[in-house]
């Protein structure tokens, strides 16, 4: 066995390029481990822990450092040559013919180049994320942070250096959001219309948004706040800002609000702020009293899909709002026909979740329906998992949670850790039901339901059936199309309804009448 | 958000590349910024730097020290003694180049510099008691630029050296710089020989008179216009100084021959500037120094206004920050060398010259000397790129100097550091490269970058102060 | 890159964001249209202040349509403005904002109004909206001349006598007939209406009402446009002699 590694000094990749790379590493003749990475003290743990280098390298954080582990050191070198050639075909290059043009390497760069530009989306390490966020306020532009381990002080610093110029910051950790009809980090593709939003959640907002777009209404504007919004500290700051902007916004009719519960005097604010705006408000604080909310002009929904529905009601001016929701379409005859072929044993839910805000809807649903679940971030501490990687009992796991990711890209790009899940988790006897979501759109994968449509066969055999209970957030109109996307899974044999509230009502029926005695 | 609600979105990306795509594939405009951590990966620069851009206190004192560089007009006022005109020289003081150094830490051919001038000076007649004299304190060595001067390589100056006198026509300003002595074995590569110390002598009697007289009789020459006209003929200043060499030597001749002194006088001085193609080099250091000069010392401005090596320290300067030199190890140059030498042979960058780049020229108008990517071996389109490659870093332009290959445009000048930290764009140099022994002499040339640390630490400095 | 540093911003025009178009580019000056519909303008330094004008220094010889393409898209991002296609930036922070305001000190005399020697008689016409219908579009000029004297008139109403029902009635009728004039005079109407007027009148005004030298502001209001500023003293003058009550025939006779 053969380790090598090769430092290139001051060259830069992004954290998906470099995966990428590391990837196709890894899959060439002779090669154990591979890793491509920028040399940052995090990174460098990494590599230690994964036993791919045992001595402190002379690498800075600014340079690139490939470390491959192969069977001979022929398999190595030629490795080594690949990730080079690999890594300089990622450098951009300036439009041909133009011997003057090269890109902008700075954002002030980019303003002269652009000059019209009303955002800066940043996606780069954390680290150097709130810096090039001031920068970006105080060139007079709007943010969108996407990265992540951005410190509480600096997002609260951004965001009263923002309210000064009257700019708006989204995130950090926002991971998605559409304006002007953009998609905006992971994003879908949805009809205009005049239904606005503003989230603490990205994945809130997808599922949101795409289901308003399948009642046939659309939205004007979808604003992210990054999931600490709410918190005391940063006081809702960016989520009463993008209330003002929906509130001005000629284009907007209706305001959906989506987030965890915030700290409560910030839901007062909020909530103060949203029923003097002008404009009919439905707030879905996942998991809040809905009778702590009402208030004239507030609209309380209880699941993402019912904020989808009133919103919808409430754009077309009807009176009457739905309490009532549609239920998952199975009668109890189809329900008795998915449980009889299970065996004894199989008793429990086991949700695999890509998409945070999805696992910790479930939770709380579950909840009611059939009692606490347990999870890696359950909703009381006392259902915490003794072992992330081994459930028991009801365990609903949000697999885009840092403890899974770490060193891996997120669930919605990369599926391989659901895989390995979903094939686990079907062989333990006690598995009943696997709850999913599929999150199409851009950013995610091309084809995540087609990935997950190949897990559910792999785990279907013999006797051994699970049932698969899912649901695609997404539109016709986003890359991976929704309806293929629902065939796919169908035709893996899996039930596929069409949104999350509706997945764990399903799931939680089953699993009652399960614990009932079939 | 701007009232343009469902017009299109104009994005700036920061990141992944991929979201820039899909902004640009769903009918928005998205722009990919070419990123990687600023100053190295330093995270508390990238912090200090944040709060410093688009900041108006600095913006507009860089205003101010811009628009005094850009006024500025040097003349070439006449030779003088070195002890005597040049501010605050001592009668038993050396000047060197760049920033701050002790004598006993000093590279090869500035030792040897230093030696030969106390040679020249008489204060001693061999090596061993000369160094006797600096040990002792009796000779001390200071910065060139501490006393208004400028020197090429060693920049070795000494009191009964002649000096050129360059004054600014607006500010009143004052520069000096000693006489080129050429190529080959000459006391800025550290040579001390009997014949380096007769050159010296013969340069401080015939040349300096018919020189003196000569300019005395121009009633002073305009440097901005010869360098100006350079420009158009294939000189950037630094490491091209063969046309401006001829520009200098054509306004100087008719004046020469009308001194009165001695013919064959004129006719040494006349040989010796004509076989030194880059005679006019000192001329165009002291240009930029006083043109910089002019700029230095307005409060909150980011300009730098000196850049120098002392052979082992690489040292700037910034206009809002004083006097304070932020240094740090002077690069050794990759560059393009004679027959028989390479890299292992080179002293570290060394000399005052990068005071022409500092000023816009040089380096940063390599456009204007194609010939010069050769060293590195590019092409005349990469001598273009690299002079538009300054133009994200700096200030401004200076329309006073254009260059026809850049579509008549004037060349990038005024160094910011908040930019060069901000964009990972170091300042371009163009440099001789000396060998690391004394006495050697140029063994090479090429082109290299001012180091990121000067950068940085100017950048932190300046980030000390309160700029609202 | 050119980059030029404001002198002065008109307090209208003191924005840190706003998007445009270029709709007319001169020697001295340059209009933005924004996409609120305002109007602002961009002047060498040796125009007068403006409510929704930037005054910007410059180089002798410098002349915005040698360097600003007309249709040309402008973007004002954290206090600077650039133009798409074009290498110019103008700095707006750090100017000076000037702010139209008048303040009386003491009253006119007729004789200030009668020594420009200009045939006020003719405005003898009280109704505020015949007066409007009469002015407004009419004449020569980038702005029209009716235009101009129904500034001045507005000046010395809205500014005087803002309480006065005549003067709201004015500003309600030049409002309710914008449609019959061009852009840049629907800008500087509307803007009138509201108070706002550029400095040479707001000068003329307070040297009419003591403060500064009648002469001179007149002199300066006089050289503003080609014939611009005469229709606006005009207008200044009758509005005052309107506003207070001064018999003109009885005097000039």
């Amino acid at each position: 066995m053969q380790t090598e590694t090769k430092i290139l000094p001051n060259v830069y990749r992004d954290s998906v390029s470099l995966m990428q790379i590391s990837s196709k590493l890894c899959s060439l003749p002779g090669i154990i481990q591979a890793s491509a990475i920028m040399a940052t003290e995090a990174n460098i743990d990494l590599l230690v822990e994964a036993g791919l280098i045992e001595i402190t390298v002379p690498a800075q954080p600014n340079d690139l450092l490939i470390t491959i582990q192969g069977d001979n050191s022929k398999s190595v070198e030629a490795a080594l040559g690949e990730a080079e050639a690999s890594i300089e075909g990622e450098k951009l290059t300036p439009a041909s013919g133009e011997e003057d043009a090269f890109a902008p390497r700075n954002i002030e760069m980019a303003l002269d180049e652009l000059p019209d530009a009303q955002l800066v989306l940043i996606s780069c390490p954390g680290d150097y994320a709130g810096a090039e966020a001031e920068k970006a306020l105080r060139l007079g532009l709007d943010v969108m942070i996407f990265s992540d381990n951005v410190s509480i002080e600096d997002e609260v610093a951004l965001k009263k250096l923002a309210a000064d110029s009257d700019r708006l910051v989204m995130g950090p950790d926002c991971g998605t959001a559409i304006m002007n009809g953009i998609p905006l980090g992971f994003a879908n593709v949805v009809s205009p219309g005049d239904i606005g939003i503003v989230a603490a959640s990205g994945t809130g907002l997808q599922q949101v948004s795409c289901l308003v777009d399948s009642l046939g209404c659309g939205i004007s504007q979808a604003l992210g706040t990054g999931g600490r919004d709410l918190s005391a500290q940063v006081g809702g700051r960016s989520m009463i800002k993008g209330l003002n902007i929906l509130a001005n916004d000629e284009t907007t009719a209706v305001i959906v609000l989506i987030s965890k519960p915030p700290a409560q005097e910030v839901a007062e604010n909020v909530l103060t702020v949203a029923a003097a705006c002008g404009k009919p408000v439905v707030v879905n604080f996942l998991g809040a009293e809905p009778d702590v909310m009402r208030r004239e002009n507030i609209y309380p929904a209880e699941t993402l899909e019912h904020a989808a529905h009133l919103a919808v009601e409430l754009s077309k001016g009807n009176k009457a709002l739905l309490n009532d929701l549609s239920r998952y379409g199975l009668g109890e005859p189809e329900i008795n026909e998915l449980i009889s072929p299970l065996s004894d044993s199989r008793k429990f839910v086991r949700g695999l979740y890509s998409g945070g805000t999805f696992s910790y809807e479930a939770m709380l649903l579950l909840e009611y329906e059939i009692g606490p679940v347990n999870s890696a971030s359950p909703l009381s501490p006392e259902h915490k998992l003794k072992d992330i990687w081994s459930s028991t009992g009801n365990t609903v796991l949000d697999l885009g949670d840092d403890n899974f990711t770490r060193g891996r890209p997120h669930p919605m790009i990369d599926h391989r850790l659901r895989h390995d899940r979903i094939l686990q988790e079907a062989e333990d006897p006690e598995t009943a039901v696997i709850l999913f979501d599929v999150v199409a759109g851009y950013g995610s994968h091309p084809d995540p339901a087609g990935e997950m449509a190949a897990s559910i066969s792999a785990a279907v055999n013999g006797s051994y059936n699970p049932i698969f209970v899912g649901f695609v957030c997404g539109t016709d109109a986003d890359p991976q199309n929704r309806s293929d996307q629902e065939r796919k899974l169908r035709d893996a044999g899996a039930v596929v309804v069409s949104n999350n509230a509706q997945a764990v009502r399903l799931t939680g029926d089953i699993i009652a009448k399960l614990g009932d005695g079939k | 958000m701007t009232d343009n609600a469902q017009q299109s979105l104009s994005v700036i990306n920061v990141g992944l590349a991929s979201f820039a795509d899909t902004i640009n594939e769903t009918g928005g405009t998205a722009v990919h910024v070419d990123w990687r951590p600023p100053a190295g990966g330093d995270v508390n620069v990238a912090r200090a730097l944040a709060g410093l851009v688009n900041n108006e206190r600095i913006d507009s004192a860089n205003r101010t020290a811009f628009e005094n560089y850009l006024t500025a007009q040097p003349i070439l006022k006449g030779i003088g003694r070195a002890g005597d005109v040049i501010p605050g020289m001592g009668e038993r003081m050396i000047l060197h180049s760049g920033p701050p150094i002790n004598w006993d830490n000093v590279c090869g051919p500035v030792y040897g510099a230093i030696i030969g001038a106390i040679l020249f000076e008489g204060w001693a007649d061999n090596e061993n008691t000369g160094k006797e004299l600096l040990r002792s304190g009796e000779v001390t060595i200071a910065p060139c630029h501490h006393h208004a001067t400028v020197g090429p390589m060693a920049g070795i100056t000494s009191p009964s050296m002649p000096v050129w006198m360059v004054s600014d026509a607006d500010g009143g300003n004052q520069a000096f710089t000693n006489l080129n002595e050429g190529l080959g074995k000459v006391l800025r590569f550290g040579a001390n020989s009997p014949e380096v110390i007769e050159r010296l002598r013969w340069m401080q009697d015939t040349l300096a008179n018919v020189l003196g007289a000569a300019i005395s009789s121009s009633g002073g020459i305009d440097i901005k216009t010869i360098m100006a006209q350079a420009l158009y003929m294939g000189d950037e200043v630094h490491n091209r100084n063969a046309a401006s060499t001829g520009l200098l030597l054509k306004q100087l001749v008719p004046h020469a021959l009308r001194t009165g002194l001695p013919a064959d006088d004129v006719a040494q001085a006349i040989e010796f500037i004509s076989g030194n193609d880059h005679f006019f080099l000192n001329v165009s250091m002291a240009a930029c120094k006083s043109m910089l000069d002019a700029a230095h010392n307005v409060p909150n401005s980011s300009m730098v206004t000196a850049m120098a090596r002392n052979g082992v320290e690489f040292g700037i300067r910034v206009s809002g920050c004083g006097d304070q030199w932020f240094t740090t190890l002077a690069p050794v140059v990759d560059g393009l060398y004679f027959p028989s030498y390479s890299i292992d042979d080179a002293a570290p960058d060394l000399g005052d010259s990068a005071i022409t780049e500092t000023a816009g020229l040089g380096g940063f108008a390599m456009a204007a000397a194609p010939a010069i990517v050769q060293f590195v071996g590019g092409t005349p389109a990469d001598a273009i790129r690299r002079s538009r490659e300054m133009q994200p870093i700096t200030i401004g332009r200076n329309t006073a100097f254009t260059i026809p290959a850049l579509d008549f445009g004037a060349t990038a000048a005024g160094i910011d550091v908040r930019k060069v930290v901000d964009t990972g764009i170091q300042p371009i140099i163009n440099t001789g490269i000396a060998h690391k022994d004394a006495g050697v002499g140029q063994i090479g040339a090429g082109i290299t970058r001012a180091p990121m640390a000067c950068f940085t630490q100017a950048l932190m400095k300046l980030s000390e102060t309160p700029t609202g | 890159m050119m980059r030029l540093a404001a002198l002065s911003v008109g307090s209208e025009a003191l924005l840190s964001t706003a998007d445009g178009v270029v709709c007319g580019v001169f020697c001295r000056s340059c209009n933005i249209r924004l996409t609120d519909g305002s109007l602002l303008t961009c002047a060498t330094s040796d125009y007068f202040d403006m409510p929704r004008g930037i005054r910007v220094r410059a180089a002798d010889g410098f002349k915005f349509n040698t360097v600003i393409p007309g249709g040309a898209a402008a973007h004002l991002r954290g206090g600077i403005l650039r133009f798409a296609g074009c290498d110019l930036k103008i700095d707006l922070r750090g100017a000076h904002v000037w702010t139209p305001k008048f303040k009386p000190v003491s009253r006119p005399s007729i004789q200030d109004i009668l020594a420009f020697g200009f045939e006020l008689d003719i405005f003898k016409e009280r109704d505020p909206e015949i007066v409007v219908r009469n002015l407004i579009g009419r004449g020569a000029g980038l702005t029209p001349e009716g235009d101009d004297t129904l500034t001045g008139l507005l000046a010395a109403s809205v500014l005087v006598a803002p309480d006065r029902s005549e003067s709201q009635a004015l500003s309600h009728h030049v409002m309710n007939h914008l449609h019959a004039t061009n852009d840049i005079s629907r800008q500087m109407l509307s803007d009138a209406a509201q108070g706002l007027f550029i400095e040479p009148i707001i000068s003329m005004l307070s040297a009419l009402y003591g403060q500064g030298c009648v002469r001179k502001s007149g002199q300066n209001l006089l050289a503003v446009g080609e014939s611009s500023g005469r229709a606006m003293l005009v207008g200044i003058l009758a509005g005052v002699a309107a506003v207070e009550d001064f018999n003109l025939q009885r005097q000039a006779a």
